[in-house]
């Protein structure tokens, strides 16, 4: 399986591993895993529509994979779930419809990220199981949503403006 | 730091608003928020759900909890509040048992 199916399937496997009270320590690397699950999911996508799969351009995915930050992708994904694109892309562009697939994946990243943050640094709000497995549920439905809709145009956009989204807002 | 844009009785207003529109299932015990800022440094409101029953091992269903977001979300578009809302989905009984994730 690759990296963001892994990643997904341990999130899936911590959240759920005590029977009884579960351990803060599986409930937060649980969300961890689940963000890191979609960032690299998002930066194989956008990687791979610039050079391909094939593996022998492996090294040049893995080169540009570092270029991508999660505050730029993060606020990319805030602008695209709710839909206030900047204007120096609707000038360009129009107004790009968003379809709900990826204003969907667009708000689970944001919130992941976020969650992933909190899961890391905030000792003063715990997670509950109920929680992260919504959180693994949404995560769910968006990468089904994503394979829907990620060969149009406007999803490659959007996967190319997540690293550059700093210099696209200007 | 960037203050936030809304205020937590504005926010529980709004909220206290859109509650009877939410479904009717799974029963909602109580609704929630207050303003803070997130990790990226921008105004933002956490929205809990606490829902009066449990769910299996498996978790709720997100088919469930798509309509409970989004209607949230639309609210506050609405009522032009656009710090971005996080909103999570515990349940009672887990509050009940650790009162600190409230």
């Amino acid at each position: 399986m690759s990296l963001h199916a892994d990643l997904r399937a341990q999130a899936r496997h911590l959240a759920t591993l005590d029977r009884t009270r579960p351990r803060q320590a599986n409930l937060r690397r649980a969300v961890s895993a689940a963000y890191y699950s979609l960032f690299h999911l998002l930066i194989y996508e956008a990687t791979g529509m610039m050079f391909g799969w094939h593996r022998d351009r492996r090294g040049f995915r893995r080169a540009l994979a570092r270029g991508f930050s999660h505050q730029s992708m993060a606020a990319a994904c805030k602008s695209f779930q709710g839909g206030t694109l900047p204007t120096s892309i609707t000038a360009a562009v129009g107004s790009l419809p968003i379809p709900a697939e990826r204003r969907d994946l667009a708000a689970a990243f944001a919130k992941l990220q976020e969650e992933r943050h909190r899961a890391d640094y905030n000792m003063a709000l715990p997670f509950t199981r109920s929680e992260v497995l919504s959180l693994l549920r949404e995560l769910d439905r968006v990468v089904g949503g994503w394979q829907r809709i990620r060969m149009q145009p406007a999803a490659r956009f959007f996967l190319m403006a997540l690293p550059l989204w700093e210099q696209l807002r200007r | 730091m960037t203050p936030t844009t809304v205020k937590p009785e504005t926010l529980n207003e709004i909220l206290a608003q859109v509650r009877p529109q939410l479904p009717a299932e799974p029963r909602i015990a109580e609704l929630y928020g207050y303003p803070f800022i997130d990790s990226l440094g921008d105004p933002a409101v956490r929205v809990t759900v606490v829902f009066a029953e449990d769910f299996g091992k498996e978790g709720p269903d997100w088919s469930q909890l798509k309509p409970i977001q989004d209607a949230i979300f639309q609210v506050l578009r609405d009522r032009g509040i656009e710090d971005f809302p996080y909103v999570r989905f515990v349940t009672s009984r887990e509050l009940a048992a650790n009162p600190d994730a409230r």
